[in-house]
């Protein structure tokens, strides 16, 4: 395990090293100025140098590449252009609107997703199963966006059970939850349909082994074959899913917070991209690349922990 | 009275009668074989015995456990029986496990099931269990996976679980299929050990007839769903059952072979040593193969035998030692254990034995590849089918086919025979023997089988743990075997001694 470990580990920080020089040179390659976007056009030309020159634009490359990579690494992500204020306490603004969205998002899906599929499974070619499978694949269909403005319309403006957008602030408390209920539906669903479908293939794959039926002949009843055996099972392959499905959601927050005009990352990293500014874009890509890699190795050591084949072979 | 009475059993799945009227009976302290072909329809009949045919099939007939009818019963009683009344063991224990469970608690776990056991408690039995099933002592069954012991040590395991609320029924599905021969007689024995001492029917399964018949008290065997044949093994001689006399007759070793005035060397490999993750696999090998000759390697698994096949093969370099032909370049094909296994399943027959050929134009491919089907038995229309529409033996044809339709001067055949039923693997062997003869090829015959090392070869060595223990004329070493470990092969190969 310990081996285990310091490879996976190993492997975390080379991944990130790897992002890092990938979201550096992206944005190198990026086109338009900052100093020149912030000051306009008709700007006079030795102002323009004296900005660049301030804001570090006419060092060498690998010069600012340290900069940047130093800096993150002593907490200092660099300030925002737009704002004037340090790129880590916009983002630390933001986080705690995103990620509750990305992990109430997930816990929707999961409790919605694998019960659905284990039932779905256990239930193979009767009305259930072929229920949840055309539910499904409606709710893939749906592009989340487009599933937001559904639910806005139905539950915010039609009904007015919820609030359509923004978010008042964690201080508000119930507020606070009320406006995040929406944005979680419209990201969970088809994350939770996803689950359905992945966790029924599992499970009917799993059902069909030997060692089920070797079960059954030992006098456990079909329901007890499924959950002690079958289930766990099929469980490993959809841990992986969701590890990738955390990836997803948390990209997924920069659509979906447009929409509900939530202040999160995601909408921080838009308004970024729109008004060149880079560090901002930097800090965030990086703060979304570094959650992304950790839950896979989450996912890894939690695969690791519960598969015996993978545990002892190290 | 008859523990186990089967009358008139039927199986229909969907339109296909899969069973046809099976009629057994059988008593305590009886070791009864089942015996037959693939898709006879014998491991049918023990699962719906125990209640669990494939889905959809549908059941007629009586099958009266010690006067409960089963058929009707409710799910629920039929749970309360399985594990209680009726163990069962599967052919493959590797797969027959769940990999997530030490083998230990697979066998405490119809304890705890069925009379609500505590783990500590459930533990003690199943040690008790185990014990009588032979699992090594010396072994921590609720510390291992199933993938970390032996083949042997998970079927004594999973005869434990099958025992361990000590059943008056015990069915085995060709348990002894994926063993080596000695495992495989001393997991039989353990059958006949558990029918008489606990006073258990024994319904063994399985399509190796020599085998069963060194611990069945009767045979039955079975063709097409039907029963055909009966007879009490011990009498087998003096009744009229020519079906299972057949069966005997074919699984019998053919005469020795006559030692031949030997032809070119082909191939020779010389002190050949390989590792695998620093564990030594081969030590100091050598070998030759000649032409119009069959080579056979015999060992256990484990031994390195299919390790030497990939290095003759080409398909890996020895770390040590040499391989080579004599001069001029030497053109060596494989075929392998799992014929369907071995081709690509989404090509047809005819795309796959072309692959091996150089380019050349369509007309000419097609000609060469009919010629190929021709001489290996099959009808040139076969190139047109795909590997799941054919069968075990014609796929193994196809293999072969795929194999020669280079010409190759050496044949690597790695288990070619194990996975087919006893009846096809004599035809196999016979088409091999005439290519042999006809084009001269060296065969490189690996097999844990000696009675199909008697039956092909011309000379034989034998390895064990790598290192080569004897050999010498196949009929030399296989009648009087000097080594111990060839010994103690021979004397536990049933298939020999008939």
């Amino acid at each position: 395990m310990g081996q285990v470990l310091v490879r996976r580990v190993s492997g975390l920080l080379a991944t990130l090293a790897v992002a890092s020089v990938l979201v550096f040179a992206l944005i190198e390659v990026l086109p338009g100025d900052p100093a020149e976007l912030m000051l306009g056009t008709d700007a006079r030309a030795d102002t323009l140098q004296a900005l660049r020159h301030e804001m570090g634009l006419d060092r060498p490359l690998l010069i600012q590449y340290a900069g940047w990579v130093s800096g993150m690494l002593r907490g200092d992500f660099g300030t925002s252009h737009t704002y004037h204020v340090p790129v880590l306490s916009l983002i630390g603004e933001r986080l705690p609107v995103s990620l509750p969205l990305a992990i109430a998002s997930l816990v929707l899906a999961v409790a919605l997703g694998l019960p659905g599929g284990v039932l779905a499974a256990a239930r193979h070619q009767t009305w259930l199963d072929r229920y949840l499978r055309l539910k499904t694949q409606i709710v893939l269909a749906l592009p989340n966006f487009w599933l937001g403005m559904l639910l806005v319309f139905i539950f915010a403006i039609y009904w007015h059970w919820l609030p359509a957008g923004g978010f008042p602030g964690w201080g508000s408390g119930l507020a606070a939850m009320r406006s995040l209920i929406l944005p979680v539906v419209a990201l969970a669903l088809p994350q939770a349909a996803i689950l359905v479908r992945v966790m029924r293939q599992a499970l009917l794959e799993t059902l069909e082994d030997t060692s089920v039926m070797a079960a059954r002949a030992r006098g456990l009843s079909p329901r007890a074959a499924l959950l002690h055996h079958a289930l766990p099972n099929a469980l490993i392959p959809v841990l992986s899913v969701m590890g990738l499905q955390f990836s997803f959601l948390l990209a997924g927050t920069i659509i979906i917070e447009n929409v509900f005009y939530l202040p999160g990352l995601g909408r921080l990293m838009f308004q970024a991209v729109t008004q060149r500014d880079l560090p901002v874009v930097a800090g965030a890509s990086m703060v979304l690349v570094a959650s992304v890699v950790a839950v896979s190795f989450l996912v890894d050591l939690a695969t690791h922990a519960l598969d015996p084949r993978l545990r002892r072979r190290a | 009275m008859a523990l186990l009475t089967v009358n008139n059993l039927s199986l229909m799945l969907g339109e296909r009668a899969l069973l046809k009227g099976v009629d057994l009976s059988l008593s305590r302290g009886e070791v009864m074989g089942l015996v037959g072909a693939s898709g006879s329809g014998k491991s049918l009949t023990a699962r719906s015995i125990l209640g669990l045919p494939p889905q959809g099939a549908i059941l007629s007939g009586s099958v009266h456990l010690r006067g409960t009818e089963l058929l009707t019963l409710k799910e629920r009683a039929l749970c309360r029986i399985r594990g209680q009344d009726i163990g069962m063991v599967f052919q493959d224990s590797a797969s027959a496990f769940d990999p997530l469970m030490t083998v230990g608690d697979h066998v405490a776990e119809p304890l705890r099931w069925h009379f609500g056991l505590g783990r500590e408690a459930a533990r003690r039995e199943a040690r008790r269990a185990l014990k009588r099933a032979e699992f090594p002592a010396e072994i921590d069954a609720f510390s291992r996976y199933p993938h970390e012991v032996s083949g042997g040590q998970r079927q004594r395991a999973m005869i434990a679980a099958a025992t361990v609320l000590s059943p008056k029924l015990l069915l085995a599905d060709e348990p002894t299929t994926a063993l080596d021969v000695t495992t495989q007689a001393s997991i039989l024995a353990l059958f006949r050990k558990l029918a008489s001492g606990e006073d258990m029917a024994v319904l063994l399964v399985s399509h190796d007839l020599p085998a069963v018949a060194t611990i069945a008290d009767h045979l039955v065997l079975m063709d097409e769903g039907s029963i055909v044949e009966k007879a009490e093994t011990a009498m087998i001689s003096e009744q009229n059952t020519p079906k299972l006399a057949a069966l005997f007759a074919s699984a019998r070793p053919g005469p020795s072979r006559p030692v031949m005035t030997r032809g070119g060397i082909v191939l020779k490999a010389t002190g050949v040593s390989y590792s695998y993750h620093g564990k030594r696999a081969l030590d100091g090998v050598s070998l030759t193969l000649r032409k119009g000759e069959c080579l056979g390697l015999i060992g256990q698994s484990g031994s390195g035998k299919s390790t030497l096949a990939r290095l003759v093969a080409g398909l890996a370099n020895p770390l040590e030692g040499q391989i080579g032909g004599t001069g001029v370049k030497v053109r060596v094909q494989m075929v392998f254990q799992d014929p369907v296994g071995a081709f690509n399943p989404r090509w047809t027959l005819g795309r796959s034995i072309a692959e091996p050929l150089s380019p050349r134009s369509r007309h000419e491919v097609e000609r060469l590849v009919t010629d190929a089907l021709i001489e290996v038995g099959l009808d040139p229309s076969f190139a047109a089918r795909y590997p799941h529409e054919i069968s075990g033996g014609q796929a193994q044809r196809a293999a072969i086919a795929r194999a020669i339709i280079a010409k190759p001067d050496v044949l690597v055949l790695d288990e070619p025979v194990s996975a087919l039923d006893v009846a096809i693997r004599g035809q196999i062997l016979d088409l091999l023997d005439t290519l042999k003869n006809r084009h001269g090829l060296a065969l490189f015959f690996i097999t844990h089988d000696l009675g199909v090392a008697r039956s092909i070869a011309d000379h034989v060595i034998v390895m064990q743990n790598g290192v080569v223990v004897e050999e010498g004329p196949a009929s030399d070493v296989l009648a009087a075997p000097t080594h111990p470990y060839t010994q103690a092969l021979v004397a536990a190969s049933p298939s020999l001694r008939l």
